[in-house]
């Protein structure tokens, strides 16, 4: 991340949409906005808006050194609301700070499908700039440049705007930024509670229907096993789930194995799927093109299966295999099994995962 | 129901060239790639959707917006052998696709000028430079109904039914027309080839492209720079693992449990 002092100091709001099953890293805006807000000697706000922020949630802001903590929440919405719901208490709480007055404010709110939906509603509404899903962000004055991918994850844009406000999806916080902001202004915060009891907007009803796996979410997940365009058909994906099964594994694949109907599209991992930090990733049939290699962390250890030494997936693996994977995956799963590793509490969650 | 369908497509540079020549202009306005144009998975995924309400409906009108760079009409065709209603072919360069908030009134615009449209269908990110905020923008600034990742749609008694699954869990629900879905790659929503004749019949066609009114001047947001992605490479090389199957079927092993071992 860039950070860029300037003679005006823009106004630094991260906001974390509480009531979507699309929770997303709530860490990495607020981190950015303290970096942001600690290189131009400023403070910067946390607004928690949606069902009530936990405790955990104050402290994260408060360990940030946020100067002033908003909670918007309103009774009616429940934990998994309607994004139309969500969106409106989060225009609510852009309200309440005085976002019409504002024009150099930056919004960073967590990456996710549907926070960046609100984002780029809220972008619309207030009259802003939407940023989308950033890779790097810096201010400089009244203007905010800001990286993020394009054509698939082959290359990144860097864009800039001079006119707010300004709303950007921040995937994951760099390395640098995941700091308790130690320098600039240390302010006393102030946790504003605001309860709403306006009407939520109508929503159409929504039918749940639970599908039938009860797989490991990949979201949460220390190991993930994957499959590609190279499993050939939906049966590899049987053996890939019995491979997981042995190592505590959630299994997801790539854009084209979800084109070709192997693995739901709730588990594509890529540019345009999911984003994953486990601490490894199986790779099986995967060629490793960029827009793949775009959903996986970079601190993540992968393991290589591909009959074509040439592919691109061994530039970016720690271990491989050239081979087919008809032949190795029964013969790793056997000896997984014979050596006792299928073992339900060997089923790990972020909890015990290093965290990118 | 029969309804008034418009799909939105873009295409995107096929990935299958290297991404040698990207320009952008001085103003900062308009991105060069000078590749060969595809569909997306998701562009595809509308326009199946589209022609399987129209499958279920004769009576269903599908028309086709499509935004291109380039200078053939090749992409055009591919479209025009599914035989929508009505296709036009968009001089994208008149929109700044990165710019979703600004390029939104432009697609405000379009769309109001046919009142009687039930159903715009896009796919979840639109085109090459667009990460999926573009839909949503467009929804809220016409004020319609907006439905994100969207994987089926069926027209019933005067409302839409969608589909789309989240996590665990499939969700359905109606809506009543005008709405915006954006839309995500799924199985059943695989475009279908195209017939021979419908094929023949397209090649002799020509689409050519309308230069409408250019955003720029709404423009918020100037590219500054667009260069490759940094290449993700370890400082090591992989350690490939040699001998027969069971041998690496054992070295693999091995790596993984104590990977699996260490917290």
């Amino acid at each position: 991340m860039t950070l860029v002092g300037g003679e005006r100091s823009p106004r630094f709001v991260a906001m974390i949409p509480l009531g979507s099953a699309d929770a997303g890293d709530p860490v990495a805006p607020v981190a950015i906005a303290a970096a942001l807000a600690s290189a131009q000697g400023t403070t910067f706000e946390v607004v928690f808006a949606g069902i009530d922020a936990t405790t955990s949630h104050v402290a994260l802001a408060l360990d940030h050194g946020a100067g002033r903590v908003i909670n918007v929440s309103h009774p009616d919405l429940e934990a998994d609301a309607h994004t139309d719901q969500l969106l409106h208490v989060c225009a609510r709480a852009l309200t309440h700070i005085g976002l019409e007055r504002l024009a150099h404010v930056l919004i960073l709110l967590p990456a996710g499908a549907v926070h960046e939906e609100i984002a780029a509603r809220l972008a619309a509404r207030f009259d802003g700039v939407v940023l989308g899903r950033c890779i790097d962000i810096a201010s400089t004055g009244e203007s905010v440049t800001a990286q993020r991918a394009a054509y698939g994850g082959r290359v990144h844009l860097t864009m800039r705007a001079d006119r707010g406000p300004f709303f950007a999806a921040i995937r994951r916080a760099p390395r640098t930024a995941v700091v308790r902001a130690t320098t600039g202004i240390q302010a006393r915060a102030s946790v504003d509670r605001i309860d709403l009891d306006e009407p939520l907007p109508a929503v159409p009803g929504v039918g749940h229907v639970e599908i039938s796996e009860q797989r490991l979410p990949l979201e949460d997940a220390s190991f993930v096993v994957a499959g590609g365009r190279g499993m050939h058909s939906e049966e590899g994906f049987v053996l890939l789930q019995q491979l997981a099964d042995c190592i505590g594994a959630a299994v997801g694949g790539s854009l084209p194995a979800v084109d070709a109907g192997w693995v739901p599209v709730s588990r594509q991992i890529g540019q345009s799927g999911k984003y994953v930090t486990p601490r490894m990733y199986v790779a099986v049939g995967i060629s490793g093109t960029p827009q793949h290699l775009a959903g996986i962390g970079p601190d993540t250890r992968i393991v290589a299966i591909n009959n074509d030494a040439q592919a691109d997936i061994f530039r970016v693996a720690e271990i491989g295999a050239v081979t087919d994977w008809k032949a190795l995956l029964p013969a790793l799963i056997q000896r997984l099994r014979a050596s006792g590793t299928q073992d339900a509490a060997g089923v790990a969650t972020k909890g015990d995962a290093d965290v990118a | 129901m029969p309804l008034n369908v418009l799909v939105l497509a873009a295409g995107i540079a096929d990935p299958k060239w290297p991404l040698s020549k990207l320009e952008i202009a001085n103003d900062g306005a308009t991105v060069r790639d000078a590749l060969p144009r595809i569909l997306s998975p998701f562009d595809e995924a509308a326009l199946e959707i589209a022609l399987k309400l129209r499958d279920a409906d004769p009576a269903t009108r599908v028309a086709v917006a499509l935004f291109d760079v380039s200078d053939s009409d090749a992409l055009a065709r591919s479209v025009g052998a599914l035989r929508p209603d009505a296709l036009r072919r968009i001089d994208a360069r008149a929109v700044a696709l990165w710019d979703a908030a600004g390029s939104a009134s432009f697609f405000r615009d379009l769309l109001s000028a046919d009142p009687t449209l039930d159903l715009v269908l896009i796919g979840r990110e639109f085109g090459d430079l667009d990460d999926g905020v573009l839909p949503p923008c467009i929804a809220e600034k016409l004020g319609w109904r907006f439905a994100a990742l969207i994987q089926q749609v069926s027209a019933m008694e005067g409302r839409l039914e969608l589909m789309r699954e989240r996590g665990r869990v499939r969700e359905s629900f109606e809506i009543v027309p005008p709405m915006i879905a954006s839309v995500t790659n799924d199985r059943k929503n695989r475009l279908r080839h195209p017939l021979l004749k419908n094929l023949m019949l397209a090649k002799r066609s020509t689409f050519p492209l309308e230069k409408l009114q250019t955003t720029h001047n709404d423009l918020q947001l100037t590219l500054r720079a667009a260069i490759p992605a940094p290449t993700k490479m370890r400082a090591t090389a992989c350690r490939l693992l040699d001998g027969p199957v069971e041998g690496q079927a054992a070295q693999l092993s091995d790596y993984l449990r104590a990977a699996r071992a260490a917290k």
